[in-house]
């Protein structure tokens, strides 16, 4: 008889726990030594600086010259930062709008290719292929293809009757937002199609037996079987999306730089430039710090409340 | 990623002299020289790390190649460095401790590092050049603080005034007498409109704030106005009485709104720049020197033509002072072998092949027969470049280049808006602010 | 093994899956989608850099032209070493990556220890941090370990920003083996290394290959970090060099120029792509379940 796996089949414990002790503080110890490598990475070349920059907040650091202690001087001027503060707004309006979709278009996209059929590798290698190409070159090809009259897009459009042939997407807010989003969506699927379908390859195919002699629809399966059983990845897959929107700067840099005047500015825009228009790097490792709070809180926001079960 | 926009249209204000900085010590001040002025930049030996940016790279690559050839005992290691990264390369590397012998940098960033003593002050190597009166004054005002000397003009990267000559004949105008305000400009762009089929009397970079100041503030400063006044670090701003200004803010609005320009315009930020003129369907467009390079055609060479960008109400003109000037970094291990190669640099024949490579020589005594002969294109700019100006400050990016600049916003207000007065009033406030923001 | 995939390949003929032609013709069409858009990007770089200012029509079609290419592989001097340095630093980047992911992936999946969650969360950390911030003090801590101007260097700091993501990674996969097979290897006497080498790994190649893979593309393409901590023309990699000869004499980007490098650029992505592909063959966990 087909059984269906962890919900029904009782436990086993994890780790024999009849030897004791000190099994348990060697797997502790083991598991210890098994993460210090990253650490000691992370440590070295993203930790270091970053406390670095903190304290550079904490300064009126210049490009070049002498910088003196101003304590919280910079976090303070960022209160009445307009233009600091539109940009963490346009940031979430930006995040909110994207992450949704490449979750669902991912999704969609695992659904047909995570079979091995005939087919199903080519499908992924191609719709794979944007994101290997890369968002900046991207966003060069997007700048030519979406000037008025001359752009492949506007010209296409415009034969289907969509736009008029001299839409100019990127110099009005709307559509500026509009055709970045469309653009990242297109790149990035592909990333959480494949990270969904490696979550999906790892669902024993028993499971979907099982439901399909119980009489189960696809749809059935896909919503109790599928979706709780790939939490974690989606849970990965948002997490890398979100932080990846907020720390958007490329295609906005190249697409509209910000404008019209600063309404598609991001946050780290914001940053870039505080320290290389204006030269104060204190500022801009102010903002930083905002930034990294904001982002961690959402982050940990995220992994709290989807994946409760983190351990098993 | 990539982020690689580039600074260059934005401006290469003011040449900066080159000074020869002798300072062998590692402290931040020019420290005392091991050699005597004497033997300062002669016959020197070792290895010159020279830093030019990624976007001049024409001229640096051929100075290096040429000037290794015929030097025996002193080598240049070449670096260049990409468009939006050269101020903070230099910057960390000051920190570092551990600085170049010569860098060509952006002219308009030199005076933040003259500012804080972060450049070799080569006063008297400069004073010593023989052909000193003919180094372009606009470069070499940015590398002077006082009457000190923090850097040399290197190159020159100019505006000039780009028009049509078969287009305007087309249209009625005199193909040889291009205009010399913007009253004519507007008047001849309506003419040149006229004739429809795709044809547009003048174009601009609309999304790209650089090029806007590169090519608009050189209007003005043949007026008789400078954006910005005073001395580094405690600026005021020229918005609201600048009467040439608001003359050209008037004039580009006009041209806009009467379709006198390509659609297009309003998206361009410089990547494309140029090309609708290249191909013959504009008639004016105020735009770099550096434009000739795509001009290889016959019927182009024939047809179009350059001239001196014109004051706002006529009778002069100027040109927008952007390149590199030479500086030694203080503490420059190899200053000696730095100012013996910069020296070579400044030579008329090295000079006289710039144009070739892109860019424009800095000294207004190349102006021979033979140069006109050759770079008909660049002889108009080298004309220029004795009037040549740039707005002399700390804050050149971030009043003008940077995303969300109070220069752009007052341009977009008032040509795609059509609110000039509000524009200037706004813009007034605005560019006080930034140019008080700017750390100095 | 083969016992495994006949059963498997027996079991997707009981599914009622939809027929061959109409997954054929839903994939192509979902697949041009994200495809044709670059083909027809491919076909821009071999256009004269004229036709890329006015709109596509008929005429531009005819005129086709290697210029591109040629110009960029002839633009930069020696341009197969930097494509030798890129080679270089990406497969130690995405080697290191694998490694230390796959060991920190294991600790935190499987393992229980004082703070761990705590330790998983400093490295997630590392995720959200903006290049552009970090950029003077990473380069003064990077001078002081003498680990600038080198590939090594390059490489180390690649890896240290690929780790979140491989370690999340990592740590979901071994999160995702069922218990059973632990235990039994457990059973068998096999120390965790041992279960590590032996029974798992089989088990969580297909996250391996997702981790070795994205440090791969991310240290192929990224840019802002190899420019900032090469001065040494010598050591760049491929991206800045195809970028020194992109940029004009104005800044402004040569197209053409800029899509015939991405295109030679995509050559080995997709080749490491494709050669990653076999380890995402499914049915593996249930095959080894019945075994």
């Amino acid at each position: 008889m087909a059984q269906t796996q962890t919900r029904t089949r009782p436990r086993l414990p994890v780790q024999p726990r009849p030897r004791g002790r000190s099994q348990g503080q060697r797997d502790a110890r083991t598991g210890f030594l098994l993460v210090l490598p990253a650490l000691a990475f992370v440590a070295v070349f993203a930790r270091y600086p970053l406390v670095f920059g903190a304290y550079i907040s904490l300064t009126n650091w210049p490009l070049v010259g002498a910088y003196h202690f101003i304590g919280f001087g910079n976090y303070v001027s960022l209160i009445h930062n307009t233009v600091f503060i539109q940009s963490i707004l346009f940031t979430l309006e930006y995040t909110a709008i994207v992450t949704p979709a490449i979750l669902l278009v991912g999704y969609g996209l695992a659904i047909v290719v995570r079979s091995n059929r005939r087919g199903a590798t080519v499908f992924r290698t191609l719709i794979f292929l944007p994101f290997i190409v890369g968002l900046v070159t991207e966003s060069y090809m997007g700048v030519v293809e979406l000037q008025p009259d001359s752009g492949s897009i506007n010209v296409l459009l415009s034969k289907l009757g969509i736009v008029k042939a001299s839409t100019a997407w990127l110099v009005h807010t709307g559509l500026a937002l509009t055709a970045i989003s469309v653009l990242v969506i297109w790149f990035a699927s592909g990333l959480t199609m494949m990270l969904l379908m490696a979550g999906m390859q790892s669902i024993p195919r028993d499971l979907y037996a099982a439901a399909k002699v119980d009489g189960a629809s696809w749809w059935d399966m896909e919503r109790y079987i599928t979706i709780p059983l790939l939490r974690r990845s989606i849970v990965l897959s948002l997490i890398i999306s979100v932080i990846g929107s907020f720390l958007a700067f490329n295609q906005f840099f190249i697409l509209t730089n910000g404008g019209p005047g600063t309404s598609t500015s991001t946050v780290v825009m914001s940053i870039y430039s505080a320290g290389f228009a204006q030269f104060d790097i204190g500022l801009a490792s102010a903002m930083s710090v905002v930034l990294i709070i904001v982002v961690g809180l959402i982050s940990f926001a995220q992994f709290y409340f989807l994946q409760r079960d983190v351990t098993d | 990623m990539i982020s690689s926009r580039s600074r260059v249209l934005a401006l290469l204000a003011a040449a900066s002299a080159a000074s020869l900085l002798a300072a062998c010590g590692g402290g931040s001040s020019g420290g005392g020289s091991a050699t005597s002025s004497k033997d300062f930049g002669v016959n020197a030996t070792g290895t010159v790390h020279f830093w030019a940016r990624q976007a001049t790279q024409g001229p640096a690559k051929f100075l290096v190649k040429q000037f290794n050839a015929t030097h025996k005992n002193l080598k240049v290691v070449l670096h260049l460095t990409p468009p939006n990264d050269d101020t903070s390369q230099l910057a960390t590397a000051i920190r570092a401790g551990s600085v170049p012998d010569v860098v060509g940098l952006n002219d308009i960033d030199v005076p933040q590092f003259a500012h804080q003593n972060a450049l070799m002050d080569i006063t008297k190597y400069v004073n010593a050049l023989p052909f000193k009166s003919a180094l372009s004054p606009g470069h070499l005002k940015l590398a002077t603080i006082g009457s000190t000397y923090y850097g040399v003009p290197y190159l020159a990267d100019l505006s000039v005034l780009w028009y049509n000559k078969a287009l305007f004949k087309k249209a009625g105008l005199d193909p040889n007498k291009p205009p010399s305000s913007y009253a004519e400009i507007v008047s001849d762009a309506r003419a040149i409109s006229k004739l429809g089929h795709g044809i547009y009397g003048f174009s601009f970079a609309g999304n790209c704030q650089g090029c806007l100041g590169f090519t608009m503030l050189p209007s003005m400063w043949a007026s008789g106005q400078h954006m910005l006044n005073g001395e580094l670090g405690q600026q005021t701003a020229n918005v609201e009485n600048n009467a040439p200004l608001k003359t050209m803010l008037a004039a580009y609005r006009t041209m806009w709104a009467e379709h006198l320009t390509p659609a297009a315009d309003q998206t361009q930020n410089g990547l494309t720049w140029g090309q609708d003129f290249e191909q013959g369907k504009v008639g004016i467009l105020p735009g770099a020197y550096g434009f000739s390079a795509a001009m290889t055609s016959a019927q182009q060479k024939k047809d179009l033509a350059d001239a001196p960008l014109p004051a706002v109400d006529g009778g002069s003109y100027s040109t927008f002072d952007g390149g590199d000037d030479f500086v030694i970094p203080a503490g420059a291990p190899n200053a000696s072998g730095a100012w013996e190669f910069i020296q070579y640099a400044l030579q008329q024949k090295q000079q006289f092949e710039f144009p070739a490579l892109g860019e424009t020589p800095i000294r207004t005594d190349i102006l021979t027969p033979a140069f006109t002969e050759k770079y008909p294109y660049d002889a108009v700019a080298v004309k220029a470049l004795g009037k040549g100006s740039v707005e002399y400050t700390l804050a050149y990016d971030a009043v003008y280049n940077e995303p969300g600049s109070p220069w752009f916003k007052m341009f977009e207000e008032a040509v795609y808006n059509g609110n000039v007065d509000n524009a200037i009033s706004e813009g007034q406030p605005n560019i006080q602010t930034t140019l008080s923001s700017v750390k100095g | 093994m083969a016992v495994a995939a006949t059963r498997k390949r027996q079991r997707r003929k009981n599914y009622n899956e939809s027929p061959l032609w109409l997954y054929l013709l839903v994939g192509s069409l979902v697949s041009a989608v994200f495809v044709v858009p670059l083909m027809w990007e491919i076909f821009r770089s071999f256009q004269p850099a004229t036709a890329i200012s006015n709109p596509p029509s008929a005429a531009t079609f005819g005129h086709l032209t290697l210029e591109n290419y040629r110009a960029l592989l002839t633009g930069q001097d020696d341009i197969i070493r930097n494509v030798v340095n890129s080679i270089i630093v990406a497969v130690l980047t995405s080697v290191l990556t694998a490694i230390v992911a796959t060991l920190a992936g294991y600790g935190f999946g499987r393992f229980r220890f004082r703070f761990s969650g705590l330790a998983f969360g400093m490295i997630l950390l590392a995720l959200m941090i903006p290049f552009q911030a970090v950029l003077t003090p990473l380069f003064l801590e990077l001078h002081s370990l003498h680990l600038l101007n080198s590939l090594l260097g390059l490489a180390l700091f690649y890896t240290a920003f690929n780790l979140p993501f491989g370690t999340y990674v990592m740590r979901n996969s071994f999160l995702a083996v069922p218990k059973e097979i632990i235990n039994a290897a457990r059973v068998d006497g096999a120390g965790p290394m041992r279960a590590l080498v032996s029974v798992l790994r089989p088990l969580v190649l297909p996250g391996v290959a997702t981790t070795a893979l994205y440090a791969f593309l991310f240290s192929w393409t990224e840019f802002l970090g190899a420019l900032t901590l090469m001065t040494n023309d010598g050591l760049f990699t491929l991206p800045v060099a195809l970028s020194n000869v992109e940029t004009g004499t104005y800044g402004a980007v040569n197209y053409g120029l800029l899509i015939a490098g991405a295109v030679i650029s995509m050559v080995p992505c997709i080749v490491v792509y494709v050669s990653l592909q076999r380890y995402y063959v499914r049915g593996l966990v249930s095959g080894a379940l019945k075994g």
